[in-house]
């Protein structure tokens, strides 16, 4: 009986809570995702061949990459960290792929590949995290780092494989999508698992939300950290591994340009730029965004020109929001 | 011309200079979330008064003070001040019509200067320069004017925070404010810096400035207010005079219904057997030299010592927060606590001081902040088992009487009583034996500190040693057992049962009594 009534006074306070939400805060939480389905729903008017099996497979294999790498940005910006190195991890790591495939086998080269990434990611959290370096300069001097290391090694040269186990890898279907699909829809349901229902998930919204209120609740604060800095080389292995099967080479450029676009994602999707807050199903959705917008250019025959113009403004919108959301 | 015009032209200047603004608000509401925090107050206030504003945490009291000085806008509800309507939008706005708020959050700027950040914006110039040697005589002139000795070219940020507050205040009066909102500007302060700035008040209110004064020390409000408001749960109750009013009338305006503030009844601990911490020469960085104390099961031991007498610093060190040397021994075995994991599994809670900071996820939910020490034990395979996390946190939530239908709300909605009840429930959870509680009634209402002091006396009672610090001598006073008195980062002295008094602790906190 007394259940019953606690629940009747929850119901109450719940409801309270949902009349009395700011706009700001309403638009911070679902706004992204209303307006992905009127995008959805304008681009399957105005372009024929937007709502097609082949199309929308399409748009789901061109977000993976993006997708995988601003899934695994989540964690870390959630853990009040950003990671800008994931760029250079993505190129080092198909780099290594690449070049054990070539010496040695498939197999061992993709886990040399996704190694690369994890220790990676284990250095930059253990230099931010032990020696309490901002994580922005920290991940920008080892992006340089990394990069340069690259450039060495390759003589500024493209780093190229005809295996074709590999390179036939991220296109290969299965019930009707293609791998890099099926790891992105994987990857994104585990680190979701991860951050809103296991304890480390907890952990991180501790660590984003007050360093030192975790620190004093027995949470420790470096090892949930660097953990997410583990998770974002992992994502950029992981991304940078796909695309090298895709193209069968690997500029020393590679991933440079993905690294803002998935901060970019996360932010778009809702996550707080402050940590402490934030959802993996919200970067999902920013990331379904984002890729639409690209879609509808292409379909649409708009001049790509333009591209970065609606890009900037959106994440423009989507910051304003979650700093309006914020105030109080 | 005499010297009595002069005087009179030199009076009337200044008067003119501070001439102080007459507020009147009407029907302000305000809304936080859940939280209806105003509901429609209106009152009104004199040029040149000294208003107080007095209510329980969450009354509304903090908040009908950041309105008027802009920092809040009102949902609704109208102002006029000397007479004309104001609406306010932003903080500056309010500076720029007379009106500054000195607030409980610092806005300072840490690496500039005492005196740069008291003329902040307001710096004389040469040329294009700032002209430092007129920027210093200004702010000497100001801090004389004030009463405040602070030195002009010390970094603020390096400062106590009792200074920084002071140099916010002048800040207020470099920019001329004729009405200026002081926010618990006690609230960080020791008993002596407090007197001082309630004298600083007065001569402020002198000069013809007006002031609100919102505070939870009744005290300090009868002493340096005109009259003095009371609110209740966002609404206004009644103003009255000061000098008709004492803390017992206003503490029953308060409640709405007569509630003293009393100390449970003490039990009488045995203190035989093993005790239940045991700490010996324990030494740390944080300036903590050859500390040893015991505290045995039931007892309730008090530490009191002045702000920066290494108190906090000994609970940080027995709780792991902060490295140590020494021997800590925990029902009479020998534990190493490297970390607050360790010092959890030990048996140790830790409610530190200054919650919003060190204490509290605010925009996580009550559930989260309270289960997250003890979170492993509600998880299996990784995952949190959300039932069971919501029943235990629920039992807690009873035990210290925050109501149930809390438990989704982000923490930081909730009122500061209940934010603290929120942090028992937490380390209640852990199920500890030796409970450290820094100022556990900082920031809380009368009614819930009430509750928070029965909670102390019921943990002892059940066997666990409890450690409080606190600033507020009448509280160790009333709840502990035994008192240590701690100076310069060691314990000087121990009274215990009928030895503990205010003067022989204030003596011993001061270094004028005899070593013990």
């Amino acid at each position: 009986m007394t259940v019953d009534q606690d629940r009747v006074e929850l119901r109450a306070a719940h409801q309270k809570i949902l009349r009395d939400v700011s706009p700001a805060k309403v638009a911070r939480e679902y706004a992204v995702l209303l307006l992905s389905v009127l995008l959805f729903l304008y681009l399957s008017f105005a372009a024929d061949n937007f709502f097609t099996a082949v199309n929308l497979r399409n748009v789901a294999s061109q977000s993976a990459i993006l997708g995988i790498m601003a899934s695994a940005a989540t964690l870390l910006i959630v853990a009040g960290n950003f990671d800008l190195s994931v760029g250079a991890i993505f190129a080092a790591s198909g780099i290594v792929t690449v070049l054990v495939v070539e010496s040695s086998s498939m197999p061992v080269g993709v886990a040399a590949g996704l190694l690369t990434g994890m220790v990676l990611g284990l250095l930059n959290g253990v230099i931010v995290t032990r020696f309490g370096v901002n994580s922005f300069i920290a991940t920008l001097a080892s992006s340089l780092v990394i990069g340069g290391v690259i450039l060495v090694i390759t003589g500024g040269e493209n780093t190229d494989t005809t295996n074709i186990s590999f390179i036939t890898m991220s296109a290969r279907q299965f019930l009707g999508l293609d791998l890099m699909t099926w790891v992105f829809i994987v990857w994104a349901l585990l680190l979701g698992y991860v951050l809103a229902r296991s304890i480390y998930g907890r952990y991180m919204y501790a660590a984003g939300g007050s360093a030192v209120a975790a620190q004093l609740s027995g949470v420790s604060v470096t090892g949930i950290r660097t953990a997410t800095f583990v998770v974002s080389g992992l994502g950029a292995a992981i991304a940078g591994i796909l695309s090298a099967s895709q193209s069968g080479s690997v500029p020393v450029t590679a991933g440079s340009n993905l690294v803002l676009i998935s901060i970019a994602a996360v932010v778009v999707g809702g996550t707080s730029i402050w940590g402490g807050d934030g959802a993996v199903w919200r970067t999902v959705v920013g990331v379904v965004f984002l890729s639409l917008i690209d879609n509808g250019f292409n379909l649409l025959d708009l001049d790509p020109l333009y591209g970065n113009i609606v890009y900037g403004s959106i994440i423009l919108v989507a910051a304003a929001i979650d700093a309006q959301a914020r105030r109080r | 011309m005499n010297v009595d015009t002069v005087l009179d032209a030199a009076s009337e200047r200044s008067s003119v200079a501070h001439r102080g603004l007459a507020l009147t608000v009407e029907g302000i509401e305000k809304r936080y979330g859940a939280i209806h925090a105003l509901k429609g107050v209106s009152l009104s206030i004199e040029a040149g008064e000294v208003r107080g504003l007095v209510g329980e945490n969450g009354a509304g009291k903090s908040t009908l003070g950041k309105i008027v000085a802009g920092v809040v806008a009102p949902d609704a509800g109208e102002m006029w001040v000397d007479g004309d309507p104001l609406r306010l939008r932003s903080a500056a706005d309010a500076l720029a019509h007379g009106i500054s708020i000195v607030a409980q959050e610092l806005a300072v700027v840490p690496h500039l200067t005492v005196a740069e950040n008291v003329m902040l914006g307001r710096e004389p110039r040469r040329g294009l320069a700032v002209d430092h040697k007129e920027l210093r005589s200004r702010f000497l002139e100001l801090s004389e004017q004030v009463g405040f000795s602070l030195d002009p070219g010390a970094r603020l940020g390096t400062l106590r925070k009792s200074e920084q507050q002071k140099a916010e205040i002048l800040r207020a009066v470099a920019r001329d404010a004729r009405l200026i909102v002081m926010d618990e500007p006690t609230a960080a302060l020791s008993s002596d810096e407090a007197r001082q700035l309630v004298a600083a008040t007065r001569r402020l209110a002198a000069e013809g400035r007006t002031i609100v004064f919102v505070s939870h020390h009744l005290d300090e409000v009868l002493a340096v207010c005109d009259n003095i408001t009371v609110l209740r749960d966002g609404r206004f109750v009644r103003t009255g005079p000061s000098e008709s009013e004492t803390a017992d009338s206003l503490v029953t305006s308060m409640l709405g219904q007569h509630l003293a503030s009393e100390y449970p009844v003490k039990s009488t601990p045995s203190r035989t057997g093993t005790p239940a911490l045991k700490v010996a020469e324990l030494s740390s960085s944080t300036g903590l030299r050859d500390v040893n104390f015991e505290i045995w099961p039931g007892e309730v031991v008090g530490i009191a010592g002045l702000v920066g007498s290494g108190r906090s610093e000994l609970a940080r060190a027995v709780f792991g927060a902060d490295a140590h040397d020494g021997v800590v021994q925990i029902d009479g075995e020998r534990t190493r606590i490297t970390s607050v994991r360790a010092a959890i599994d030990a048996g140790i809670a830790m409610l530190p001081e200054n919650r919003k900071e060190l204490g509290l996820l605010l925009e996580r939910s009550v559930t989260e902040n309270i289960s997250i020490p003890r979170l492993s034990s509600l998880t299996r395979f990784s995952r949190v088992s959300r039932s069971a996390e919501r029943q235990s946190v629920g039992a807690m939530l009873e035990k210290v009487g925050v109501r149930a239908s809390a438990a989704d709300a982000p923490v930081g909605t909730l009122s500061g009583g209940n934010q603290q009840k929120v942090m028992f429930a937490k380390w209640l959870m852990t199920s500890p034996r030796i409970f450290i509680a820094d100022e556990p009634s900082q920031g809380v209402d009368v009614g819930a500190r009430a509750r928070i002091y029965e909670l102390i006396a019921e943990m002892a009672q059940q066997g666990m040693a409890v450690l409080i610090i606190s600033s507020e001598l009448e509280e160790v006073i009333g709840l502990a057992h035994r008192v240590l008195v701690m100076r310069k980062g060691q314990i000087v002295s121990e009274l215990a049962d009928e030895s503990v008094q205010a003067e022989t602790i204030l003596g011993h906190a001061f270094g004028t009594a005899a070593a013990s």
